[in-house]
């Protein structure tokens, strides 16, 4: 385990940040964790605790790390106990990963009522948060194509000003939903890394995450922030076959399509929240596609008829892609390497548009789609918004270019449903 | 007779652009030093108010009750309402007032140099009666003149404010008083005849509360049961 506190990273991450997994993934190794949880570790708790007593599992982690908070100001490890506490869960899945934060007596993290308390914990393997939602904040950073974690805290409430940060490449809510209150803040963030199409035997993030808004019990001014990447590792030919067709999901809640037509989709309940900030990589194309034509289409569809009369709701788009550090261009990922454009292809104009289904219940196909035309703000016949980006894949790179992460395109808009019609008030850009 | 209210944000410069041959009262949001400066040159100074700052709506009634007080308006007359830096371009005082009077309208509306209500209600023609009754409407305040008549009515509608002074956020007390002119059945008309100085209606600035802004102003439309149409 690498503990390097003399390294100056930036590790406390405000819930109004834009938190990306590939920069948790790179700085993950580095951060000086307060508390790290190893196999020995659990292998020890099983044999004192849940061989002769079940109900000490799911794991208190109080017990785990002989930590009571407030009582003890050092812990067993000599580390000062302070408000903002660190865990790498660095065990493999042998125990069934499934934590309690919060039972122990007193719990591991008090549940005062100190607004600055925050428990953040990192992860590479899955594992279940089975309580904790009552600490002042809860920031959950897992990394890595298997990171999944799990909430499983049926009645835990999630309420006032608490904050709830879940970056993981895949997120599971148990069947009993997280009650939301009001104020609540949720943000979730998933990386997708691998072929969305044929890897049908592991859902994939944004599905668990549709189900967890679906599931949750929202509060009326609740928030809820979702990011999603999609990290391509596929070869230049699975890109070019797939160029200028819309990112969607598909009906059967499976699986992540991409289909030439919007049909058969399944859109977004955002019935939990009044904000949703969506994030996704764009999928550009291939240096070797001489003649490329953009991705026109990256559309995030949302349930009109999950939405709450009279509420104004609004929703940010957001494309990613790497950019070249000092320019406004971008070059592919190919395999996790980045792959430097040969030549200049000019991309103009992809379209990234948001757009509101009406489900009919009964019919696999949505009744209508609506489209948008230009101008600012619209009447309730046009009932998405538009984002538009010119950019240039450029002339050459350097093999040696460095790229970052960036965010090339976005779009916001506030809309409303009266009378059972969806009225754009207001969109950008 | 048109009498014209300026609200003036740091904008006194444009001033004497709009005072000539126009009783006008000029209503200053925050007034600094080019203000009075101004002010000084124009020799406006028994009439010019310093309310509080950023409350458009605010500033607008206390523009009206101002030239109420120093001016007797009669139910005919027209006020003209503008924002400090909408300078009209092209202007006809006879147009005005015979296009109010000949379309019978409460209000009418002017645009500006950049205006996507031009494409949008216009359609090419030089003027048309518009609807405000839609939650997304027409009515801008930047720069328009409203028939004393119809003023008063709104004003005995809100309880005595012309504008809400509820909103404080950007772009919704103008949006909800055409909501209510479409609730009292007064008139709206559109022309691009009196074009303003500047760009409106494609505001791509994103004001980080205007959601709530707009929450409130759909909360005050349903409370007050004013007719939406979506």
């Amino acid at each position: 385990m690498i503990n390097n506190p003399a390294q100056n990273i930036h590790t406390d991450y405000a819930t109004d940040d834009v938190f990306r997994p590939k920069d948790a993934n790179s700085i993950v190794d580095c951060v000086p964790y307060d508390y790290v949880i190893t196999d020995k570790m659990l292998e020890a708790y099983y044999e004192e605790h849940v061989v002769t007593d079940p109900s000490m599992f799911p794991v208190d982690v109080a017990e785990l790390f002989g930590v009571h908070y407030p009582e003890t100001t050092v812990d067993s490890m000599g580390i000062e106990r302070k408000s903002k506490i660190s865990v790498m869960i660095a065990a493999h899945t042998t125990y069934n990963n499934r934590f309690d934060f919060q039972t122990g007596f007193p719990p591991f993290f008090s549940a005062s009522s100190d607004p600055d308390q925050e428990l953040h914990v990192y992860s590479r393997a899955p594992w279940t948060l089975c309580r904790g939602f009552h600490h002042a904040a809860v920031f959950i950073h897992s990394h890595g194509e298997t990171s999944c974690v799990s909430l499983d805290c049926a009645n835990d409430i999630l309420s006032g000003q608490t904050p709830m940060f879940v970056g993981s490449y895949r997120t599971d809510m148990a069947s009993t939903p997280l009650v939301w209150g009001n104020s609540a803040k949720f943000t979730f963030e998933c990386l997708i890394a691998g072929d969305p199409i044929t890897k049908t035997s592991n859902p994939y993030a944004i599905i668990e995450q549709r189900a967890w808004l679906s599931n949750a019990i929202g509060g009326d001014s609740s928030v809820v922030s979702g990011h999603m990447y999609l990290v391509d590792t596929k070869t230049p030919d699975w890109y070019r076959d797939r160029i200028g067709k819309n990112l969607t999901l598909s009906k059967d809640d499976t699986t992540i399509d991409l289909v030439e037509m919007p049909t058969a989709l399944h859109p977004l309940d955002i019935s939990g929240a009044v904000s949703l900030d969506w994030y996704t990589w764009d999928i550009v194309p291939h240096a070797s596609q001489q003649t490329a034509t953009a991705n026109t289409n990256t559309v995030l569809y949302i349930d009109s008829d999950s939405l709450r009369e009279g509420v104004v709701y609004e929703v940010g788009l957001h494309i990613m892609n790497h950019q070249v550090e000092g320019s406004d261009r971008h070059i592919t990922v190919d395999n996790g390497v980045l792959v430097p454009p040969s030549r200049v292809d000019s991309v103009s104009s992809p379209e990234y548009k948001i757009a509101f289904y009406q489900v009919v219940q009964g019919t696999a196909v949505p009744q209508y789609v609506y489209e948008w035309s230009a101008g600012s703000m619209q009447y309730a016949t046009n009932y998405a918004i538009e984002i538009r980006k010119h950019w240039n894949i450029p002339d050459t790179v350097s093999s040696t270019a460095t790229a970052t992460l960036a965010e090339i395109a976005w779009g916001r808009a506030l809309f409303t449903k009266l009378g059972g019609k969806i009225v754009i008030l207001k969109y950008s850009p | 007779m048109i009498y014209r209210i300026v609200i003036s944000h740091h904008q006194a410069p444009y001033l004497e652009r709009f005072s000539k041959s126009f009783q006008f009262v000029a209503v200053f949001d925050n007034m600094d030093s080019s203000d009075k400066d101004a002010v000084e040159n124009l020799g406006i100074q028994d009439i010019v108010a310093v309310p509080q700052k950023g409350n458009r709506s605010l500033n607008r009634n206390l523009g009206y009750t101002l030239l109420s007080s120093v001016s007797p308006l009669g139910m005919d007359d027209i006020v003209e309402f503008y924002d400090g830096d909408r300078v009209p371009q092209t202007y006809d005082p006879e147009y005005v007032e015979r296009t109010i009077r000949e379309n019978n309208l409460g209000v009418l509306l002017y645009t500006c140099e950049k205006d996507t209500r031009k494409s949008r209600y216009l359609q090419g023609e030089s003027f048309r009666i518009v609807d405000t009754g839609s939650i997304v409407n027409p009515f801008y305040s930047c720069g328009f003149a409203i028939k004393v008549s119809a003023l008063e009515r709104i004003r005995e509608f809100n309880g005595g404010d012309f504008f809400r002074t509820e909103f404080t956020g950007w772009g919704c007390e103008d949006q909800y008083t055409g909501l209510v002119c479409h609730h009292l059945n007064i008139p709206v008309g559109l022309t691009d005849r009196i074009c303003l100085l500047g760009d409106v209606g494609g505001d791509s600035d994103w004001h980080l509360s205007y959601r709530e802004s707009l929450q409130e102003y759909i909360n005050m439309a349903l409370a007050n049961n004013l007719d939406i149409q979506p």
